[in-house]
C-alpha cells in the first residue's frame, strides 16, 4: 500500500511538472528579431589547459566571427598547461592586434576568469571553453538579443549550446540531450528561471559580475552557482536560441561519467548553497518552479529509480527462481506462450499517467528538434533507442552516486 | 535592484494542478469502470459455467444410472473443458486483483465463488474417475495467500500442467477464504495444518512437493 503511494505520489508530480511545462510552452512567444546598431566593445575570455587539440579550431572560429575588430579584446588563458597548447596559442595570436595571451600557473578556471575580469574594462564580457566552437553570427546575434531584451536588470545572455560533429553513439545521444535542453533553456529564460550560464559563449555585463565579486573559484560548476547568484540578486538572465556555439561532448563513458559527476555534484552544491530560494515567491517562478523543481528532482530520480529497479528486479528474480524450481526446463512454457492482452486487466490509471507524460515528452522531442533546426534522423535513428530506453537511467544512476558521495562528504576536484 | 520582472505563474499552476487531478480522476474511473466490467464478465462466463456443469451433472447421472461407459470420454472431455474455462477466466481476475491489491466485496465473492467451483468440479471429476475409471490424475492443491512457498509449488504445478495437459487436472482451494463451511469441511478431511499441501490420489504431500518428486508420482519418472 505504501509502496503503492509513494508510486502514484512520484507519477503525480512528474506530470504536474510536465502539464506546467506544456503550458509554458503554450504561452511563450516566440521574439522578432532585431538588427544590431551598435557594437558594444566585449572581452572574450577562454581559459585553456591542456587543450592542445581543440584550442585552434576554437581561436579559429573567434577569429572570424562576424563582428568589429575594434569592439571586440580575445584574452586566451594558458592555465598552466603542461602540453603544447602555449605554444599553439602564441603561434595562432601572432599579428592579430586583439588578441592577447595571459600566462600562469594552474589556478583553475574560475579563478582564470577573475583574474582576466579584473583587467577588462569593456561593458561586457563572455567565456569561451577552448573546446567548443561559434558560428561567425553568434556574437551578432546574442548581442542583439542582449540590447533588445534589457530593460536595466539583464545580466546574462546564454547561447544555444549543441555537440559538435557526433561521431559515436555516446555523442548522437547526446545531442539528442542537448537539443531537448535547448527547448528547456528557452522555457525557463521565459520564465526568467534559467539557473545556469553554460560555460560556452555565455555573455555578461561586465559590471554586474564585478559587483557581484566574480566567479566562485571553489565551487564544482562555476558557470551554474554565477547563475544562482544572479538571479539571487535579481538580476535577469536571457536565453538567445539563434546564437549557436558547438561543443565537443565525451567520447567516453568514462569521460561522460566524469563531466556527470561535476555537473551533478556541482548541481547539488548550488541546491545546498542556495537553499533559501527554494519555494521564495519574492523570486517569481525561479523560487516557486526551477529551484524547487531542480531540488524535488533529486528526491524523483532516486526514488523512482529505486523502484524501477525494483520493478525490473523482482520479476527477474521470480523468473530464475522459477526456472530453478523446474530445473529450467523453459520448452512447455515456450511451447504454451500466448500473446493475448485482454485490455480488461490492465491498469487504467497507470497507463493514463504514465501515457500523458510520455506523450508530452515526445511533444516536447519533436518540438525541440524543430525549433532548433535540427532533424531527428539528424545523425541516424539507433541513437533514439538507447537515449529512450537507457540514457536517463543511466544519468540518473550517476546522479544517484554523486548524492550518496556528496552525503559521504567526498570532494572532487575540476 | 528592480524585481518587477519577477512573476509568478500562479493560474499555471493552479491549471497545472487541475489537470493532473483531472487526468487522476479519470484513470481512477475508468478502474472503477473496468472492475466492474471485469467483474461482470467473469459473472457472465461464471453463469454460463453453471450451465456446463449442470450439463455435466446430468451427463454423470446419464452414464451411471443407464450404464453407458463407453460415453465417459464424452464427459471426460466436456469436464476438462471446464475446468480450462474455469481458469482461464475467475482465476485471471483474481490473480489480477491481488497484484493490484483490490480487496473489494465482490472480489471476495468471486475469490469464494471460485473455490466453490474448484471443490465441485473436483468432486465430480473423482466420481467420474470412479465410475469411467481413466487415467487423468487430480490434484487438491491448498494455499494460502501469504504463504511463502504457495507461489512455488503453483509455479511446479504449472509445470506439470503443461506437460501432461489434459491428463492432470489441478483444484487449487485458498483456505483463506471466509465464511465458507464447505473450505472447513475439505480442511478437516484432509487434515490440512500447514501450507503448501497438496492431495494426489487421496495420499497428502505437506510442504513444497519439488519437481523430482513429483515427476515420480505423476509419471513414474517419465515426464
Amino acid at each position: 500500500m505504501l509502496f503503492d503511494i509513494i508510486l502514484y505520489a512520484v507519477y503525480g508530480t512528474s506530470l504536474f511538472f510536465s502539464i506546467f511545462l506544456l503550458l509554458i510552452y503554450l504561452d511563450h512567444k516566440r521574439s522578432h528579431k532585431k538588427e544590431l546598431e551598435k557594437y558594444p566593445e566585449v572581452s572574450i575570455i577562454i581559459p585553456a589547459y591542456n587543450e592542445e587539440d581543440t584550442i585552434k579550431q576554437t581561436l579559429e572560429s573567434v577569429a572570424k566571427m562576424d563582428y568589429p575588430e575594434y569592439s571586440l579584446d580575445v584574452y586566451i588563458v594558458n592555465d598552466g598547461s603542461t602540453d603544447k597548447t602555449k605554444s599553439v596559442i602564441e603561434k595562432f595570436i601572432k599579428n592579430k592586434a586583439n588578441f592577447s595571451l595571459v600566462s600562469h600557473d594552474n589556478m583553475g578556471k574560475a579563478a582564470s576568469m577573475n583574474k582576466v575580469l579584473n583587467m577588462i574594462n569593456t561593458p561586457y564580457f563572455l567565456c569561451l571553453d577552448a573546446d567548443s566552437y561559434v558560428e561567425p553570427n553568434s556574437l551578432k546575434e546574442i548581442m542583439t538579443h542582449f540590447l533588445t531584451n534589457d530593460t536595466g536588470n539583464l545580466a546574462i545572455v546564454t547561447p544555444a549550446m549543441k555537440v559538435w560533429s557526433p561521431k559515436n553513439w555516446l555523442q548522437k545521444i547526446q545531442r539528442f540531450e542537448y537539443i531537448v535542453m535547448l527547448l528547456f533553456a528557452r522555457l525557463a529564460s521565459h520564465m526568467d528561471s534559467l539557473y545556469v550560464a553554460p560555460g560556452p559563449f555565455s555573455v555578461y555585463k561586465t559590471k554586474v559580475i564585478k559587483e557581484l565579486g566574480g566567479f566562485n573559484t571553489t565551487t564544482l560548476t562555476e558557470d551554474q552557482e554565477i547563475a544562482y547568484r544572479v538571479q539571487e540578486h535579481h538580476y535577469q538572465i536571457k536565453h538567445c536560441p539563434t546564437a549557436h556555439v558547438y561543443t565537443v561532448s565525451p567520447r567516453t563513458l568514462k569521460a561522460f561519467y566524469l563531466q556527470r559527476r561535476r555537473w551533478y555534484m556541482g548541481g547539488m552544491q548550488c541546491s545546498a548553497q542556495y537553499k533559501h530560494l527554494i519555494a521564495k515567491k519574492e523570486y517569481g517562478d525561479f523560487g516557486v518552479f526551477q529551484v524547487t523543481k531542480t531540488v524535488a528532482s533529486y528526491f524523483l530520480v532516486g526514488i523512482g529509480l529505486l523502484f524501477a529497479g525494483y520493478m525490473a528486479s523482482k520479476p527477474l528474480y521470480e523468473q530464475i527462481r522459477r526456472g530453478f524450481l523446474v530445473n529450467f526446463d523453459i520448452w512447455p512454457y515456450l511451447q504454451s506462450l500466448q500473446f493475448t492482452v485482454n485490455p480488461l486487466f490492465i491498469n487504467p490509471l497507470k497507463g493514463i499517467v504514465l501515457g500523458s507524460i510520455f506523450m508530452i515528452g515526445i511533444f516536447f522531442f519533436i518540438k525541440a528538434h524543430k525549433l532548433t533546426n535540427e532533424k531527428v534522423s539528424g545523425h541516424g535513428y539507433f541513437a533514439l533507442v538507447p537515449y529512450f530506453v537507457a540514457y536517463y537511467l543511466i544519468k540518473g544512476t550517476i546522479l544517484c552516486y554523486c548524492a550518496i558521495q556528496i552525503l559521504q562528504k567526498k570532494r572532487i576536484k575540476w | 535592484m528592480n524585481e518587477s520582472f519577477r512573476k509568478v505563474s500562479k493560474e499555471k499552476y493552479v491549471t497545472a494542478f487541475i489537470i493532473t487531478t483531472l487526468i487522476f480522476a479519470f484513470g481512477l474511473t475508468l478502474g472503477l469502470y473496468m472492475q466492474e466490467q471485469r467483474y461482470d464478465w467473469a459473472n457472465t462466463i461464471a453463469d454460463e459455467q453453471e450451465i456446463d456443469y449442470m450439463s455435466l451433472q446430468l451427463q454423470y447421472l446419464f452414464l451411471t444410472t443407464f450404464d453407458l461407459s463407453e460415453n465417459c470420454a464424452v464427459l471426460q472431455t466436456s469436464l476438462r473443458d471446464s475446468i480450462d474455462d474455469l481458469s482461464d477466466s475467475l482465476a485471471k481476475v483474481i490473480e489480477y486483483e491481488e497484484s493490484e491489491n483490490i480487496k473489494s466485496n465482490e472480489f471476495l465473492s468471486l475469490q469464494r465463488r471460485y473455490t466453490l467451483d474448484n471443490l465441485r468440479y473436483w468432486i465430480l471429476a473423482k466420481k467420474a474417475e470412479e465410475s469411467c475409471g481413466t487415467s487423468t490424475q487430480t490434484i487438491l492443491y491448498f494455499y494460502q495467500n501469504d504463504c511463502e512457498e504457495c507461489p512455488d509449488q503453483g509455479t511446479v504445478l504449472t509445470y506439470f500442467k503443461k506437460i501432461l495437459q489434459d491428463e492432470l487436472l489441478v483444484f487449487p482451494i485458498n483456505t483463506d477464504v471466509e465464511d465458507e463451511p464447505m473450505v472447513d469441511i475439505i480442511i478437516n478431511l484432509y487434515d490440512v495444518t500447514e501450507h503448501p499441501t497438496i492431495i494426489i490420489n487421496d495420499t497428502k504431500y505437506e510442504g513444497l512437493q519439488r519437481k523430482d518428486l513429483l515427476e515420480e508420482i505423476l509419471c513414474d519418472g517419465t515426464c
